[in-house]
């Protein structure tokens, strides 16, 4: 406890970790406050002035005239939402072939008697996509059978967008029923509380990758800069200077990053939450997101989920970069190594394709987190990766190999400073 | 109490840094002393356990250190001839930080330190940033650090470069009192720092031990080698050429008095001086690159 204790004190009297952890805090509150920004609302006043409103006001707004297409999306509220839209696109001769994008629609009559109804409408455009293009039909092709059959069509487009993805055969058909068992448990009628949207879900990501990368450089130079500096030839000289201070300094840079980590993302959560509303957590992925998501969770379920995959990425980024550290002989070395790996698999991403994408990006320590090829995307997307005749759903496959580096790499830590130099 | 070293050798790709050294040590201060690049840095982290040895043992006791392992290290204390601290920590920090990879308690620690400071005249800078001490203050919180767990054996690499003679003095007479019943080796090229305190001493030249024993048996090799003598100034040049110079006087008149090294006096009114460690040292190194 004593070591542990003087080891913790060393680390945060640094003043470059002192500077990265008030950096984490504050750029936690920063991006949360982003997703908000993008919301916009535009209405008419009394006077008949064309108002736009955004941020937190909008959010309000928008909750204000959601009216009956908020809590259990029932097929009843489905069906009337397409009626709804017909009304709307009948005012209009030769009706609306482009949706509200037709020029004759002012802003202000999108917002009033589309924007409502428009998430409900993507949606069951979404599932009634033709399953060998994957383009899906107007909004003004869907009737009020395709709501009735709305639920029915989700397990179906979940099953003809991963043979769309994938191919056909006998392990796509095994990815298939592995997301059609998850898909069972995905509670039907889909909920809808306003106002959520997929850059929530993103940025959550994106607040994920940041803390990661801060984690990263934080434990760039626990070890290597001993090495550096030479203060190792007293340390490790000293009784507990070896393989017990290797473990205890392992331990508190976790300890520093885990309250890091759980501090900026417990940050980002409460002010985003907070401005979004709470309530609007509830909401199906489903509905939010995609129907064709097969993780059953709300938003908030998500939001924790990429939160707590977020920290054993952090956890596998972070042994990585520590048995970088106890190898590299100066900083320096260990900073570019640890950041050529920490990049690799969003270059990795854009480089390779199909199913060596996959292993490639999800194998790789940081692979949980990036732009396109995080944790975030692979839960909301339907991306597998196939070995012989085995199938793995790529966010098992990250937090599988993160685990395993996890374990593997703190022992390597260790035996990586306890050898002696030549 | 023995640390044995045997057929010890470390060879880095086409130098051999240490050949082959036998030794052990006892009890009591030892100098190792050899130029810069003999190999005693090199010897000294393989006793520390920071370098492996390409050939031979270091034994405690008839142990090999590497099986004694924490047991080893408990009993250790090291002083590098390069070492870094951390910028942000205090004197105080950073002792009581080694303190603990020392495995001392808190209370033990903050004794032991308020012990070894004012020794070591640091009392004033306890709270100070390592960072902003003169070269000489670091090295005097590298020898506290050292002393820090009561080592048996001690190990100090060119402990005293840096330190005012005061300093030195004060450090040697510390050290003299301390080694009664420890192993206490320092490597260095001072000879005075050791001449005076070790019980033995150890020359190493190209990676060799080339003598070894008592300062008393080592200086003996120098009886009938050791001359002063008073020579025109002009011809001082001519002698140095010729022999070892040792020291210079200016006795006026155009006249230098001069101690020199050789075999035989090399002028009719040379006299025999007593020799001194030091005699020996520049007797075995005479010049840079030039072997006798």
């Amino acid at each position: 406890m004593r070591l542990y204790q003087a080891e913790l004190k060393r680390i945060l009297k640094t003043r470059s970790v002192q500077i990265l952890l008030a950096a984490a805090i504050l750029l936690s509150a920063v991006l949360a406050y982003f997703p908000c920004t993008f919301v916009a609302y535009v209405y008419e006043n009394e006077s008949g002035k064309e108002v736009t409103l955004t941020g937190r006001e909008a959010i309000r707004m928008i909750q204000e005239r959601q009216g009956q297409y908020q809590g259990e999306i029932t097929e009843e509220k489905l069906a009337d939402a397409v009626r709804q839209y017909d009304e709307f696109a009948s005012r209009y001769e030769g009706g609306l072939p482009n949706g509200i994008y037709d020029e004759r629609v002012t802003t202000v009559d999108s917002y009033r008697y589309v924007f409502a109804i428009n998430r409900l409408l993507t949606r069951m455009q979404e599932v009634n996509a033709d399953p060998n293009t994957g383009i899906a039909p107007g909004m003004e092709e869907l009737t009020e059978a395709d709501a009735q059959d709305f639920y029915e069509q989700c397990r179906q487009h979940v099953r003809d967008l991963i043979y769309l993805e994938n191919g056909h055969g006998a392990k796509v058909d095994s990815a298939v029923a592995q997301a059609e068992m998850l898909y069972d448990k995905v509670k039907m009628p889909f909920s809808y509380y306003p106002y959520i949207s997929t850059n929530a879900i993103e940025y959550t990501g994106l607040c994920v990758l940041f803390l990661v990368l801060i984690g990263m450089i934080l434990m760039v130079p626990l070890f290597a800069s001993d090495r550096q500096t030479q203060a190792d030839q007293i340390i490790k000289c000293t009784k507990l200077g070896k393989r017990r201070l290797a473990s205890v300094r392992i331990l508190a840079g976790v300890t520093v990053v885990t309250v890091m980590y759980m501090a900026g993302i417990a940050l980002f959560l409460l002010v985003m939450n907070s401005l979004n509303g709470w309530e609007s957590l509830k909401s199906s992925v489903q509905i939010t997101v995609s129907a064709a998501v097969f993780l059953p969770v709300t938003v908030g379920g998500l939001e924790l989920l990429i939160s707590a995959a977020g920290y054993i990425t952090l956890l596998a980024t972070v042994c990585f970069t520590l048995f970088l550290s106890g190898r590299m002989k100066s900083v320096f070395a260990s900073a570019i190594a640890a950041f050529v790996f920490f990049l690799l698999p969003m270059v990795c991403y854009r480089i390779f394709d199909g199913n060596a994408r996959y292993w490639i990006c999800s194998i790789l320590p940081s692979g949980g987190t990036g732009m396109l090829n995080s944790f975030t995307y692979s839960v909301i997307d339907a991306k597998f990766a196939f070995i012989g005749d085995q199938v793995i759903w790529t966010p098992y496959l990250m937090m599988a190999a993160a685990l395993i580096e996890v374990i593997l790499f703190i022992p390597l830590t260790v035996t990586g400073w306890c050898r002696k130099r030549g | 109490m023995e640390l044995g070293i045997k057929g010890l050798t470390k060879q880095f790709k086409d130098k051999t840094a240490v050949d082959h050294v036998n030794l052990t040590i006892t009890p009591g201060v030892w100098g190792l002393l050899g130029a810069n690049g003999a190999g005693k840095t090199t010897l000294m982290r393989m006793i520390a356990g920071l370098s492996r040895p390409t050939e031979g043992t270091v034994t405690y006791d008839g142990i090999e250190i590497g099986a004694l392992g924490e047991k080893y290290r408990d009993l250790f204390g090291y002083l590098p001839q390069e070492f870094g601290f951390y910028p942000e920590f205090t004197v105080w920090d950073y002792l009581d930080y080694i303190a603990s990879l020392k495995g001392m308690s808190r209370k033990e620690a903050a004794g032991k330190i308020e012990k070894l400071l004012p020794v070591f005249g640091l009392s004033d800078v306890r709270r100070k940033k390592i960072t902003k001490l003169s070269g000489g203050t670091k090295r005097r919180v590298g020898i506290v650090q050292a002393l820090l767990n009561d080592p048996e054996v001690l190990i100090l690499d060119e402990p005293t470069s840096g330190l005012d003679p005061g300093e030195r003095v004060k450090f040697r007479n510390l050290l003299s009192e301390f080694a009664s019943d420890r192993i206490v080796l320092i490597s260095t090229h001072i000879v005075s720092d050791v001449e005076y305190i070790a019980s033995r001493n150890a020359v190493m030249k190209d990676g060799k031990i080339i003598a070894s024993g008592t300062t008393e048996e080592l200086v003996r090799e120098m009886e009938h080698k050791v001359w002063s003598a008073v020579i025109p100034e002009h011809d001082l040049c001519s002698y140095e050429r010729e022999t070892r110079i040792v020291s210079i006087r200016n006795e006026g008149d155009q006249t230098v008095s001069v101690r020199y090294l050789s075999e035989r006096p090399l002028t009719e009114n040379s006299r025999e001086c007593e020799p001194r460690l030091e005699d020996l040292y520049l007797w075995l190194f005479p010049k840079e690159g030039e072997v006798r």
